[in-house]
C-alpha cells in the first residue's frame, strides 16, 4: 500500500501534489492511481518501439503535464528531458532511456 | 445848596476856563466844592450836582490818599508857590476811575468866605505814557545790567553827559573805567582786540559819535563778535551788544554795553553749520506757518535750485510757489509728494515719527534734481519745526549707477554659479560613468575563482577606493543640486527602526574596527513609522557619525541619542544627538563648520581626508527638512552635534506590516541596461542579496519578455532599466511596459545621471523610483523594499471577481489533469464542463448561452484540435462574449515560443503545468469581469 511516506521514499514531492490537490490525501491517491495507469505510458512504449517519434512525443508531452500534475518528480524529470529531446527530434537510444521511467512507474502500479 | 451868588464867578469861570472847581474853605481846614463847571462834571463822570453832593458828603473820598496830605496841607495853609501854583493828583470819578489830574489853584475872598478857584486838567494819558517810559527804561536797564553767566563786562555810557556810570562783570579791564569820558577811554577798549579786523570794525562802529548818529537815525540796537584778549590773556569770541536808549528823567542818551562771552556760540554754530553744509543745503525753521531761514545761501547751489527766494516768508507761499511749479512725475505722484509736504501733514506725521523725510523730485532747467526734505520737531504744542532741506541728486544718482554695476555684478555671479553647478553637475555624471565601469568590472573580476591572493588584494583596493571616489562625486553632486536648489525631499513612510539598525550595523562594526565604544539610546517612546526622506535622514546622522569616528581615537566613545521630544496635530519632533570624545572643534573654526569646502586647517584636512562639504550638505539637507542643527565642542575634550527634525507621522505600525514583509528571494527582477557590463554588475550584486535577476540588453527585449511574463501570470516585481540606452530611453521602456501591465510592478530607473530634469517626465511614464548606478549590496535590499512597500501602500486594492459560482469551459485531454482541475476548481465553488478535446470545447461554448461561461482553460495538445486551433476558432465565432471571454492556455510548454503562440491565438493568459491552484485562481479572478 503506498503511503505519503512510501511516496517520499521514491522522491516525490508530495507536499506539492497533495497542494494542487487542495491537501485532500484521498482524492490526491486517486488521481496518483488515475495517472499512473494512464494507458499513455503504454502508448509511449509502443511509440518508441516502433520509432515513431511524433506519436512518442505527444504522448511523452501529455504524461509530462500528468506526472507534473501530480508532483511525480521521479518520473518526471527524467520524462520531462525524454519529452525535449523528442521535440528537438535528437538521435538517441530512447528506448533505453524510458525503460527506468517504465519501471518505476510499474512499480508504484505494482504498490497502489 | 450853597447860599452864594454864582451869577458873578459863573460870568468870570465861563470866559476862564472850563474844567474848573471852586472849594470852598471853612475855618476848621475842610474843604468842599461849591460849584463845578459842567466840563469838570463830565471829567468825573457824572452830574455837577452829584459831584457836589457827594463831595459835600465826604470831601477827601475823591483824592488818592498819597496825594491828599499835599491837598490838604496847601489848602488849609493856603499856600502858594512862586510862580507856579499847581499840583498833580489822583482823583476818582464818580464812577470809580482814577485820573491824573494837574490842578492849578487861586485862593479868592469874597464876603469873608474863603475859597480856592481850581482849574484841572486831566493828565492821565500824559501821566501813564510817562509812567510806561520809565517802566520800559528801567526794565531795560535792569535786563541790560543783568548779569548772565556769560556776561564779561556790563557798561552804562551816558553819552550825552560823556561819563561811564557803572562799569562792572567778572573779567573786568585793567583799568576801571567808571567815571571816565568814554571819549577819552574808547581807543582804550579797543585794544582788548588782537585782529586789526576787529579794531577797525570797533572804532568805525562803536564809537560814541557813531552810537548816537545812529539813535537819531532810529537804530538803537547794535552788536558784532569780535575775537577778544582778555585781560587775563584769556582769548576767547565776544558778542560785544550796545542797546541805545534815552533816560525818561534826564532825556540823557544812555548806551548800554554788554560784552558776552560767545565762545561756544561761535563754535557751535561753526560745528552746525560745517556739519550740516555737508549734508544739507538749508537749515529753516518754521512757526506759526511761517519760515526763517538758518543756515544756507542760495549762491551754493549751483543748478536746480528750489532755495527759498526770500529768507523769511510764509512756508507754504514758498512751497506754492518755488516748489510745487517743479515737481515732476505722475499727477498723482505730484499731488502726493506736494501734500507730504503740506503744514497739515507735517504736523500728523511728525507725531508719528522724527525726523519726517519727503524725497522730492523736481524737473528744473531739463534735469531731474533729487531733493530731501527733513523735519524735525523743536516743539509740538507751539507747532516749531525744522526742515532741512538737501540736494540727493549726486547721491541718487550714485546709487543708481551703484544699483547698475551691483546688477550686473549680481548677473554675472549668478552666471558664473550657474556655469559652475552646471559643471559640478556635468563633471560629476561624467565620472560616475566611468566609474560604474570600474567598479562592475572589480566586482565581476573578484567573481573569478582562480584569482591569486595578491590580485585579489588588489582589486579589493580597487573598488573601496573606486567607491570612495564615487562617494565624493556624488557629495559634490549632492551639493550642486542643493545650491541649484533642486535638492528633492521624498515623503515616504519608513520604518524608523530599520533606519536606526542599518546605521547603527554599519556604525558600530566601524567603531568596532577603530576600537572605539559606540552606543545608542531611544530614549522614550518613538513610533515605528515615520513618513520622511529616508535616505537624506540617514546620509545626515551617518554624515555626523561618521565625523565623530573619523575624528575620535582609539578607546574614545561614540553615544547616539534618539528621541522624540514633541508630537503635534500629525508631526513629531525627533531629536538626534551624536556626542563624541574626540578631539573636538576650534572655537574659531565652529561658527564656519557648515559652510562648503570648510576643514579646521589643511593639516587636519591632509590627516583625515574629505571633500570638506559633509557638513555644508548636512546642515543644507537638515534645513531642507526644516530641521535645524547645532553644534557644541571644546577642543581635546569632543563634539556634541543635535539634530532636531520634524517628520509626519505615520499610520503604520510594526503590526499592520508583519504579514507584508517581502522575501528577497521571491523576488522577480528584470534588469534592463545596453551595457552587458553593467547588467552583469547588477546581477552579481543582487544576487549577493539573495535576488535572481533576468537581464535584457534592449528595451524592446525586456518589453517582450514582460509581455510574456504577464501571459505566464507572473509578473516581474522590479524592473531596473537603465535611463540611457541607446534604442530607447529608459523612461520610453517605461511607458511600453506600463501599456502592458498597467500600475504593476515596481519600476526603478537607474542611471548615473542626474534625474532632476527628467523626474517629472519620468514620474509620469510610470517610473516608481531612481536609483544612482552602480548598485550596492548594501542598499538595494532596503530601495527594494521601499519601492515594493510605497507600491502596495498606493495601490489601491485591485477589483478582483468572485470566484464562486462562475462556470469554466475546461478542454483538456487527459483525464487526470481534468479531474484534478474539475476538483481545484470545484473547490471554490466553481461549475466545471469538460471537453475532452478542442473541438468538443468549441462546439460546447457555441452552443451556450451568451455570457454562460465565464472562462475557457485550455489545454493546447490535444486530439482532434488542439487548444490554438480550438481559441482561434471561439475567438471568430460570430457572438459577442467570443471576444472578451478570459481564454488560459495551461500546457507543460512553458517556453517563450509557446506562450507567444498562445497570445497569438488569442489567448489571454499562459500557465505552465503544473497549475499551481492559487495561482490559477488568481488569474482567473484577474481575468474574469467582476
Amino acid at each position: 500500500m503506498l503511503t505519503i511516506a512510501k511516496l517520499q521514499e521514491y522522491g516525490v514531492n508530495t507536499k506539492e501534489g497533495l497542494g494542487r490537490c487542495m491537501g485532500m490525501e484521498a482524492f490526491y491517491f486517486r488521481m496518483l492511481g488515475m495517472g499512473l495507469k494512464n494507458d499513455s505510458f503504454e502508448k509511449l512504449d509502443a511509440a518508441l518501439a516502433d520509432g515513431n517519434l511524433e506519436e512518442a512525443f505527444e504522448q511523452a508531452h501529455a504524461l509530462k503535464g500528468v506526472v507534473g500534475n501530480l508532483a511525480l518528480t521521479p518520473i518526471y524529470n527524467p520524462l520531462a528531458d525524454l519529452t525535449e529531446m523528442l521535440r528537438s527530434k535528437k538521435d538517441a537510444d530512447y528506448v533505453a532511456m524510458y525503460k527506468p521511467i517504465k519501471e518505476l512507474r510499474d512499480k508504484l502500479v505494482a504498490e497502489l | 445848596m450853597l447860599d452864594f451868588k454864582p451869577s458873578f464867578y459863573e460870568k468870570i469861570f465861563d470866559s476862564l476856563d472850563n474844567n474848573a472847581v471852586l472849594m470852598q474853605l471853612t475855618d476848621d481846614g475842610k474843604y468842599f466844592p461849591v460849584w463845578c463847571s459842567r466840563e469838570f462834571a463830565e471829567m468825573m463822570e457824572g452830574t455837577a450836582d452829584e459831584f457836589i453832593k457827594s463831595e459835600r458828603d465826604d470831601p477827601n473820598l475823591r483824592i488818592h490818599p498819597d496825594d491828599l496830605a499835599e491837598v490838604d496841607y496847601l489848602f488849609r495853609n493856603k499856600i502858594t508857590r512862586a510862580g507856579d501854583n499847581s499840583l498833580t493828583i489822583r482823583q476818582r470819578t464818580l464812577k470809580n476811575h482814577w485820573l491824573w489830574v494837574n490842578v492849578h489853584y487861586a485862593f479868592v475872598e469874597e464876603n469873608g468866605v474863603e475859597y480856592a478857584y481850581c482849574n484841572c486838567f486831566d493828565v492821565t494819558k500824559i501821566k501813564r505814557d510817562e509812567q510806561r517810559a520809565k517802566i520800559l527804561y528801567e526794565g531795560v536797564r535792569a535786563e541790560l545790567e543783568n548779569f548772565s553767566s556769560n556776561t564779561l563786562v556790563s557798561l552804562r555810557l551816558n553819552l550825552t553827559q560823556d561819563i561811564i556810570e557803572d562799569c562792572r562783570g567778572r573779567e573786568l579791564y585793567n583799568t576801571n573805567l567808571r567815571d571816565e569820558k568814554p571819549s577819552e577811554c574808547f581807543s582804550q577798549l579797543a585794544n582788548y582786540f588782537p585782529l586789526e579786523r576787529d579794531r577797525k570794525k570797533f572804532l568805525d562802529d562803536f564809537n560814541p559819535t557813531r552810537l548816537l548818529e545812529n539813535f537819531a537815525a532810529g537804530k538803537n540796537n547794535q552788536s558784532a563778535i569780535f575775537f577778544s584778549r582778555r585781560p587775563s590773556g584769556r582769548e576767547c569770541f565776544i558778542n560785544y551788544n550796545v542797546t541805545l536808549r534815552r533816560d525818561p528823567d534826564t532825556e540823557d542818551i544812555i548806551a548800554f554795553v554788554a560784552e558776552q562771552d560767545y565762545n561756544s556760540e561761535v563754535v557751535s554754530r561753526t560745528v552746525l553749520n560745517k556739519a550740516l553744509a555737508d549734508q544739507y543745503d538749508m537749515i529753516t525753521y518754521i512757526v506759526g506757518g511761517n519760515y526763517g531761514v538758518v543756515i544756507g545761501d542760495a549762491a551754493n547751489i549751483p543748478r536746480g535750485s528750489i532755495f527759498p527766494h526770500n529768507r523769511t516768508g510764509n512756508y507754504e507761499d514758498y512751497i506754492n510757489e518755488q516748489v510745487k511749479p517743479v515737481l515732476t512725475g505722475s499727477v498723482e505722484e505730484r499731488e502726493k509728494l506736494y501734500n507730504a509736504l503740506t503744514l497739515k501733514r507735517i504736523e500728523s506725521a511728525l507725531e508719528i515719527r522724527e525726523p519726517y523725510e519727503v524725497n522730492i523730485h523736481c524737473f528744473i532747467d531739463g534735469e531731474i534734481f533729487h531733493k530731501r526734505f527733513v523735519f524735525y520737531l523743536v516743539d509740538r504744542e507751539a507747532k516749531f519745526y525744522i526742515l532741512l532741506k538737501n540736494d540727493t541728486t549726486k547721491i541718487q544718482r550714485a546709487q543708481f549707477a551703484k544699483n547698475e554695476q551691483l546688477k550686473n555684478a549680481l548677473e554675472i555671479a549668478n552666471q558664473a554659479n550657474v556655469a559652475k553647478t552646471a559643471f559640478l553637475s556635468s563633471m560629476s555624471h561624467e565620472i560616475r560613468t566611468p566609474m560604474n565601469a570600474i567598479i562592475g568590472l572589480d566586482t565581476i573580476a573578484l567573481r573569478e575563482p582562480d584569482l591569486p591572493e595578491k590580485v585579489r588584494e588588489h582589486l579589493e583596493k580597487i573598488g573601496s577606493s573606486a567607491r570612495h571616489l564615487l562617494s565624493i562625486i556624488n557629495d559634490i553632486l549632492d551639493m550642486s543640486r542643493i545650491e541649484s536648489g533642486r535638492m528633492i525631499l521624498k515623503h515616504e513612510e519608513f520604518s524608523f527602526g530599520g533606519m536606526l539598525e542599518q546605521i547603527n550595523t554599519m556604525v558600530s562594526s566601524q567603531c568596532c574596527d577603530k576600537g572605539l565604544h559606540y552606543d545608542c539610546v531611544i530614549r522614550g517612546h518613538v513610533d515605528d513609522f515615520y513618513i520622511g526622506d529616508e535616505m537624506k535622514l540617514k546620509q545626515v546622522l551617518i554624515n555626523i557619525l561618521g565625523n565623530a569616528i573619523k575624528f575620535t581615537d582609539k578607546g574614545g566613545t561614540i553615544a547616539f541619542n534618539v528621541e522624540q521630544v514633541a508630537q503635534f496635530e500629525d508631526k513629531s519632533t525627533l531629536r538626534f544627538v551624536v556626542r563624541d570624545t574626540g578631539i573636538g572643534i576650534d572655537k574659531d573654526y565652529l561658527t564656519k563648520i557648515f559652510e562648503p569646502f570648510s576643514q579646521e586647517d589643511s593639516g587636519t584636512s591632509n590627516a583625515y581626508g574629505g571633500t570638506g562639504l559633509g557638513m555644508a550638505i548636512t546642515k543644507n539637507i537638515v534645513e531642507t527638512m526644516n530641521g535645524n542643527i547645532s553644534v557644541r565642542s571644546e577642543k581635546g575634550v569632543g563634539s556634541e552635534f543635535t539634530v532636531n527634525v520634524t517628520l509626519r507621522n505615520s499610520p503604520k505600525s510594526f503590526d499592520s506590516v508583519k504579514g507584508k514583509k517581502i522575501e528577497v528571494s521571491d523576488l522577480r527582477v528584470l534588469i534592463i541596461d545596453d551595457d552587458p557590463i553593467a547588467c552583469e554588475h547588477a546581477k552579481l550584486v543582487l544576487e549577493e542579496v539573495g535576488i535572481s535577476a533576468e537581464t535584457s540588453l534592449t528595451g524592446h527585449e525586456a518589453v517582450e519578455k514582460v509581455r510574456l511574463r504577464r501571459a505566464r501570470h507572473e509578473l516581474y516585481n522590479i524592473l531596473l532599466i537603465d535611463l540611457r540606452m541607446p534604442d530607447e530611453s529608459g523612461i520610453e521602456v517605461t511607458r511600453q511596459v506600463r501599456d502592458i501591465i498597467g500600475n504593476e510592478s515596481a519600476i526603478i530607473i537607474l542611471t548615473s545621471y542626474n534625474w532632476d530634469d527628467v523626474i517629472e517626465e519620468a514620474m509620469a511614464a510610470g517610473v516608481d523610483r531612481f536609483m544612482a548606478k552602480p548598485l550596492f549590496a548594501s542598499t538595494v535590499v532596503k530601495e527594494f523594499h521601499q519601492a515594493l512597500e510605497q507600491k502596495t501602500l498606493n495601490e489601491p486594492e485591485k477589483r478582483l471577481a468572485e470566484l464562486e459560482g462562475r462556470r469554466i469551459l475546461m478542454a483538456e485531454d487527459m483525464p487526470v489533469n481534468a479531474e484534478i482541475m474539475i476538483m481545484v476548481l470545484s473547490m471554490r465553488g466553481m461549475t466545471v464542463e469538460h471537453a475532452p478535446n478542442g473541438q468538443d470545447a468549441v462546439n460546447t461554448f457555441a452552443q451556450s448561452p451568451e455570457g454562460y461561461f465565464d472562462a475557457v482553460l485550455m489545454d493546447i495538445r490535444m486530439p482532434i484540435m488542439d487548444g490554438l486551433k480550438a481559441t482561434e476558432t471561439i475567438r471568430a465565432l460570430d457572438r459577442p462574449d467570443a471576444k472578451k471571454i478570459p481564454i488560459i492556455a495551461m500546457t507543460a510548454n512553458a517556453f517563450d515560443e509557446d506562450v507567444q503562440r498562445s497570445l497569438q491565438a488569442g489567448m489571454n493568459a499562459h500557465l505552465s503545468k503544473p497549475v499551481e491552484p492559487e495561482h490559477l485562481f488568481k488569474t482567473l479572478q484577474e481575468l474574469i469581469e467582476p
